[in-house]
């Protein structure tokens, strides 16, 4: 039997005044690590937080975890954690203190609520920082004590909207290793959102291209790697004109780049007949560049689209 | 980083009650709130209103008991004649205890509120921007509403912080000495006679503990910032006195747009004193003629009689209900 989605949503729109900013959202997204990519603007955000009712939709449907949320809104909460892009720590509170707080309010008793906080400070990397006021704390330390508190009641999906912003590489690093660790490890499912492809490269199993409040693409990471354009750019020094003859006589279809590359439109998933026909003619290209995968081009897209 | 083994364990757990997670806000709440000194000392002096009343009732109690510590060294001081009046006197008012008892009660009850009025305004600007100002400017308020809490859980959680320090100030006195006096009285009778003015007090504590902490909560949340939040509460309250000041050139009932307004006029109403004083006259000799030359009181005047306690009751739920709008539409977005 099929799983049933970690995420449903049919239909989601939300407006904010005449600007339309998620327009008829129709996904079903199964349980693992889902990043949610697209520009700045994008309606990312937006659209976590009419997941987690903080903010109201306009029109449309939306199941978490099997759960309707207009119904069951707090109950399904209560399995799910947010770490929200903005800071949003409660001034002159303990960072352990904060973390036990949050245990609490997802309904946690209070004595499992402080055993868990001090848990998940450690599972973030926090050390004897858990005990200064949240406002003192670095940028990457806000971070980690924010992903500490949308894990500490143990949720079956946790939302993390841009934890990266903000950090150097190093921070980044760190973050990213950590979220990788939550679905590997405890098989909690995350939705990580995020502007930068290289962060939802890195860690997810299925991404989610959002521009403009609609979805651009979604599909698994693999099968969007392994989606290209059957076609190649060709670096030629010598042969050129012998080379654009051949491919005539082949019937490929070709143009020639402005920087004097060839286009190539080889048809095939690899690049091997090319090759192989290049071999038995005997060209010696300088280089032979792949076409972007799939989602390199989608991310690139939603980008421009984004601008416009 | 290469030390660092992250481990994650599952957490099996039974969850805690709606209610607990409401309670959890609210306690968190008050240690958030009471943590200034300033407001420990405002507090300990709204204490003075207990002690008062205390001391009150239990003078009166040893009083009307014939061989108390009291009556005793008042005789040690005065003399045996002095000594032979108080006893007198004192069996007088135990023929009457439903008089005598209700009323110093009646009396001590109702004019705790002028006490209680000027607290609320000082107290409640020495917390107003710990309540929900802080975690809108903060966005701690994000927090909230993702966790498993309504809007509505996180409101109950912050209305229990503002009506339970409301209620130190309205409530325990009333309670406390209710329990003290009577608890040291010569006559256990007495929690009897005086249960009548404990619930009158306790009515006209949870009318104003209710009202004034939702305007309370309204304000603060209409603060972005947590220092507009008290600078709110202030200007609110000269404003509305101000307003409530023109009641006498455009109509008497525009004088309840300031809630202490409201709150008196209900209070007078509730604790009819008009009747007390009425049923004193009627029962007891020598009375009427007593409160006739000290007092003009024209009982048609009196709120409760007249019907007018239905105008105060409409503006003080106006106002709560127009608190309500507000912290609603204020807290609804994220």
């Amino acid at each position: 039997m099929a799983e049933s989605p970690v995420i449903e949503t049919s239909g989601l729109r939300k407006r904010f005044g005449s600007q339309t900013v998620l327009d008829g959202i129709d996904l079903a997204l199964p349980r693992g690590s889902i990043g949610l990519l697209g520009p700045n603007g994008a309606g990312k955000s937006t659209f976590i937080k009419c997941l987690l009712q903080l903010l109201d939709k306009d029109e449309g449907a939306v199941s978490l975890l099997g759960k309707d949320i207009d119904r069951f809104g707090r109950e399904t909460r209560m399995r799910i954690g947010y770490a929200p892009e903005q800071d949003c720590h409660i001034p002159g509170m303990l960072g352990c203190e904060y973390v036990t707080y949050c245990g609490e309010l997802s309904g946690m008793p209070f004595e499992a609520a402080r055993q868990r906080a001090h848990e998940m400070l450690d599972f973030v990397g926090m050390g004897q920082e858990r005990y200064r006021k949240v406002d003192t704390y670095s940028t990457g330390m806000k971070q980690r004590v924010k992903i500490a508190q949308a894990l500490v009641h143990d949720p079956d999906l946790v939302f993390l909207d841009e934890p990266t912003n903000g950090l150097d590489p190093s921070g980044q690093a760190m973050i990213l290793e950590l979220i990788e660790r939550i679905w590997k490890d405890s098989g909690i499912s995350i939705v990580l959102s995020s502007h930068l492809l290289h962060d939802v490269d890195r860690i997810c199993e299925r991404i989610v291209i959002i521009a403009n409040g609609q979805v651009v693409a979604h599909d698994t990471l693999a099968a969007l790697k392994q989606k290209r354009k059957a076609e190649a750019e060709v670096v030629m020094q010598k042969g050129r004109d012998d080379f654009i003859k051949a491919l005539g006589d082949q019937n490929w279809t070709f143009r020639i780049l402005n920087n004097g590359n060839i286009k190539v439109e080889h048809g095939e998933a690899s690049l091997n007949p090319l090759i192989a026909f290049m071999n038995e003619r005997s060209f010696s290209p300088l280089e032979i560049k792949e076409s972007p995968d799939a989602l390199n081009e989608l991310y690139l897209q939603a980008l421009k689209r984004g601008r416009s | 980083m290469s030390d660092w083994k992250p481990q994650y364990r599952r957490w099996k757990g039974q969850s805690v009650s709606l209610w607990k997670r409401r309670f959890s806000i609210a306690r968190y709440g008050l240690r958030l709130c009471l943590a200034g000194k300033a407001i420990r000392a405002f507090l300990f002096l709204s204490f003075s209103q207990l002690v008062f009343l205390c001391a009150v009732f239990i003078i009166f109690g040893q009083l009307v008991t014939p061989g108390s510590v009291l009556v005793e060294w008042i005789q040690s001081k005065s003399g045996e004649r002095t000594g032979t009046i108080i006893n007198g006197l004192s069996s007088w008012a135990l023929l009457y205890p439903e008089i005598f008892v209700d009323g110093i009660y009646r009396i001590g009850f109702f004019f705790i509120k002028y006490a209680s009025m000027p607290l609320t305004l000082v107290i409640v600007a020495l917390f107003v921007h710990k309540l929900i100002a802080q975690d809108l400017a903060s966005q701690a308020i994000v927090i909230y509403n993702s966790k498993a809490l309504t809007r509505w859980d996180y409101l109950t959680g912050k209305f229990i912080v503002v009506a339970t320090i409301l209620s130190l100030i309205w409530i325990l006195p009333i309670i406390a000495s209710w329990i003290i006096g009577n608890a040291l009285s010569p006559d256990w009778a007495f929690f009897y006679h005086s249960l009548p003015s404990l619930m009158r007090g306790l009515l006209v504590g949870a009318i104003a503990v209710s009202s004034l902490s939702l305007i309370a909560l309204a304000v603060s949340s209409l603060a972005q910032k947590t220092g507009t939040a008290i600078a709110y509460w202030i200007l609110g309250w000269v404003i509305l006195s101000s307003l409530a000041s023109l009641s006498q050139f455009i109509n008497p009932a525009f004088d309840y747009i300031n809630p202490f307004a409201a709150i008196d006029t209900l209070s007078s109403a509730i604790f009819r004193m008009d009747s007390f004083i009425s049923e004193a006259q009627s029962t007891i000799p020598f009375i009427d003629q007593a409160i006739a030359r000290i007092s003009d009181l024209d009982l048609d005047k009196i709120p409760a009689t007249d019907g007018s306690i239905i105008v105060p009751s409409l503006f003080l739920a106006t106002l709560s209900a127009i608190s309500i709008l507000i912290i609603n539409r204020r807290t609804a977005t994220s």
